[in-house]
């Protein structure tokens, strides 16, 4: 037997087609669907592998019986396709009462089908070899497949027309659909049944739905199969498939100059080649290219919702990490007061006579219980964080109120003040506040005693809320003026002023708690329409607010655990106020970011949106 | 009430909470002379000054030098005092580094008064 090129792209079709039912079928055997879809294939499969061979052969007998079993295969093939939908769509209705009532009629019929000339008459000599020659009534079997393919399809659209939640179902629905359509496509080898001389391409198509199925079924989990492919290999079937493509096309060309043309020499077949692959190297390379695009990257919407999913689960990760150094923070936290307290209790009928016991006892006991208390209470803050109350807030003028109300401690501890807002720096030291006619923000303490005395607990706004502003007011008449940074531009963002200000707070306390020795705080606020923080750009524009000391500075193995629950390097530091900070401009849609450098400083940037959505 | 033991050697008690401080102080100060400091260079002055302290109840989370810092510098300056460190962690890593410095055991906080007192009674012994 001489093998005709033309038996070439059948016969890989067919393997093709077999290749995929087995392996549909071995990957999940349990469901109805995928036996359907192997018989599907292995009756899909006659068909191309039946011309494959007549092609071939040179006996008209055996090239009559392929062509009917190729036909008649046909028939069944778009029966088990029109069940397999059925069943994929979840319809079970009366339609797959009539699609297996079928299957026993078809059966039964067979013989009388292949012994009758009425339905195929015999079969062309057409240049490709033997093909089949239809009879009077082949139209029925015909309209019979096209409706079995058309009736499926078309319910394939209507269910995707009904946008169904189910994504999967949907996209699977969709690839079906593309691939049904191939399948109708592939009957355009029904016209050189009727004595024209075409070669007939259905098994291209027919590769073109296998191609579709095997995408469908990596990519969309098709027939409930998940697989995990690698790169090398689809490379490899894609080249083979390419190539076959591309001997096929070269044959066919190479006929077009020869027969039609009327060149009768090899350099036709040449040029047919040439002509092929140059189209061909571009053409693997987009296919490539799409594979590698479409198989093993993502596409954007895909991306999109996988770092949606990675986000949650590190944020949930995050909040339980949070949790159990709450947790665990909490414990150590409050250990120490209650050790102190547990210890002057365990002593008091022992010592009740001592009147320095006795003091001591109120004065200890007294101070770990509002320790305990202060911890409680910044834990409620921290872990139940009251809804913010957003309003149009002039921040120049937040940052401005927070400064004044510490001004107090600034003097205390030696702290100059400087700010920076949007039109050059606006220095308050005495003499520049004597200039400009604004009240100073930084003046020099004398009493070296107030010095020493930082604040026990800075990070704790609690203490601080007690302390009255009005006092300071009084204390310091010259100092505070809280319409000090006014006559700087007002910069207005969506913000709950409340929370913002507590968020200011904590962070001005931390740096008076890096200055033992005194030194410069510098705050700076802009507002940005295309600088990002360090490390990003935005272009939204935002509001910028720098806030710099120049204090002891904090350890870079410390700086990844400052917004950290409970991390505290300070006297008596409960280690929440950074949290709070970080998780109040977090909820204004902001970020912050920090900068520290031992001995020379530290500068926290925030960065807080115009408007909040 | 227990009459005080004034052997010659002192303990001195650095802890820069007051709390734990004045605990200690309370625990032991019938039994033991004591100097209280509340950070750890002052507690380095205080050994280079003076000849008469035994013992050194060290606290481990201190905002400055640090207790294992302390406990460093100590052994550099003098190994002949003990050193029992104090710590809030439940950490074997902190308890073993602290061992491995050279200090004599450790508590962990909260701790009782009666496991204070056989601690350092036994340590001063030794």
């Amino acid at each position: 037997m001489h093998i005709s090129p033309y038996s070439i792209l059948p016969f890989f079709s067919s393997i093709s087609i077999l290749s995929l039912g087995i392996l549909v079928f071995l990957k999940n055997r349990s469901t109805r669907l995928n036996k359907l879809f192997l018989y599907f294939c292995g009756s899909l499969f006659l068909w191309p592998f039946c011309y494959s061979i007549t092609y071939s052969i040179k006996s008209y007998d055996l090239a009559l019986i392929l062509s009917k079993t190729a036909c008649f295969t046909v028939i069944i093939s778009s029966a088990l396709f029109y069940e397999i939908i059925l069943i994929f769509l979840d319809i079970k209705n009366k339609e797959i009462f009539f699609v297996r009532l079928f299957y026993p009629i078809y059966f039964i019929s067979l013989p009388v089908l292949y012994l009758s000339d009425n339905l195929l008459s015999g079969v062309h000599t057409y240049y490709f070899g033997y093909y089949s020659k239809a009879g009077p009534f082949y139209f029925i079997p015909m309209l019979l497949s096209y409706f079995f393919m058309g009736r499926p399809a078309y319910l394939l659209l209507k269910y995707i027309q009904s946008k169904k939640l189910d994504q999967k179902k949907n996209a699977q629905a969709k690839y079906f659909l593309a691939g049904s359509f191939f399948i109708i496509a592939a009957s355009v080898d029904y016209i050189p049944k009727y004595n024209i001389e075409f070669y007939p391409i259905g098994s291209l198509l027919a590769l073109f739905w296998v191609a579709t199925m095997t995408y469908a079924i990596l990519k969309h989990q098709l027939m409930n199969i998940n697989i995990a492919l690698k790169k090398s290999l689809v490379y490899s079937i894609l080249i083979t498939l390419i190539s076959i493509v591309f001997l096929t096309l070269v044959l066919l060309l190479e006929r077009v100059f020869q027969g039609i043309l009327g060149y009768d020499t090899r350099i036709g077949s040449v040029i047919a080649a040439l002509i092929i692959a140059s189209i061909f190297a571009p053409l693997r390379n987009y296919i490539q290219h799409f594979v590698d695009k479409r198989l093993f990257k993502a596409t954007t919407s895909e991306l999109a919702d996988q770092v949606e999913h990675y986000k949650k689960e590190v944020a949930q990760s995050d909040k339980l990490k949070a949790i159990s150094t709450l947790a665990s923070g909490m414990a150590h936290e409050v250990k120490n007061p209650l050790t102190a307290i547990k210890t002057f209790a365990e002593y008091l009928p022992e010592k009740w006579e001592d009147l320095e016991f006795r003091n001591k006892f109120s004065k200890i006991v007294g101070n770990e219980v509002d320790r305990i208390d202060n911890i409680v209470h910044q834990l409620l803050d921290f872990a139940k964080p009251s809804p913010l109350q957003l309003k149009e807030t002039d921040i120049s003028q937040l940052i401005s109120d927070t400064l004044s109300f510490l001004n107090s401690e600034f003097i205390k501890n030696n702290i100059t003040v400087e700010t920076n807002l949007e039109q050059g720096i606006k220095d308050y030291r005495i003499n520049g506040s004597e200039k400009t006619g604004l009240n100073p923000l930084i003046l020099k303490s004398s009493n070296p005693e107030l010095n020493q005395s930082s604040n026990p607990d800075s990070a704790n706004p609690l203490i601080l809320k007690s302390s009255n502003p009005e006092l300071n007011q009084s204390s310091n008449p010259d100092s505070t003026n809280p319409s000090i940074l006014q006559s700087s531009n007002p910069i207005f963002i969506n913000a709950d002023p409340a929370r913002l200000k507590q968020a200011f707070l904590n962070l001005f306390l931390n740096a008076i708690d890096a200055m033992p020795e005194g030194g410069i705080l510098a705050v700076r606020c802009t507002v940005n329409s295309s600088r990002g923080t360090s490390h990003t750009v935005n272009h939204t524009p935002h509001t910028v607010i720098t806030i710099k000391d120049t204090g002891l500075g904090i350890k870079k193995e410390d700086l990844q655990h400052i917004f950290d629950p409970f991390f505290s390097k300070k006297d008596n530091g409960t280690g929440l106020g950074l949290s709070i900070t970080s998780q109040i401009i977090q909820e204004h849609g902001g970020k912050i970011e920090v900068e520290s450098e031992v001995d020379k400083g530290t500068a926290f940037v925030i960065e807080l949106p115009e408007n909040r959505d | 009430m227990t009459t005080p033991n004034h052997s010659s050697k002192k303990i001195l008690i650095c802890d820069d909470e007051e709390g734990i401080r004045e605990s200690l102080k309370l625990i032991l100060e019938d039994h033991f002379p004591l100097i209280l400091t509340d950070n750890g260079e002052q507690s380095l002055d205080i050994l280079k000054n003076s000849s008469d302290i035994g013992l050194v109840l060290l606290d481990i989370k201190m905002p400055q030098a640090s207790g294992l810092d302390v406990l460093k510098r100590i052994k550099e300056d003098r190994p002949d005092i003990q050193v029992i460190i104090i710590t809030g962690y439940k950490s074997v890593e902190t308890a073993t580094e602290a061992v491995r410095l050279g200090a004599g055991g450790y508590i962990i906080k909260p701790f009782k008064s009666e496991e204070i007192l056989s601690t350092v009674k036994k340590h001063v012994k030794e």
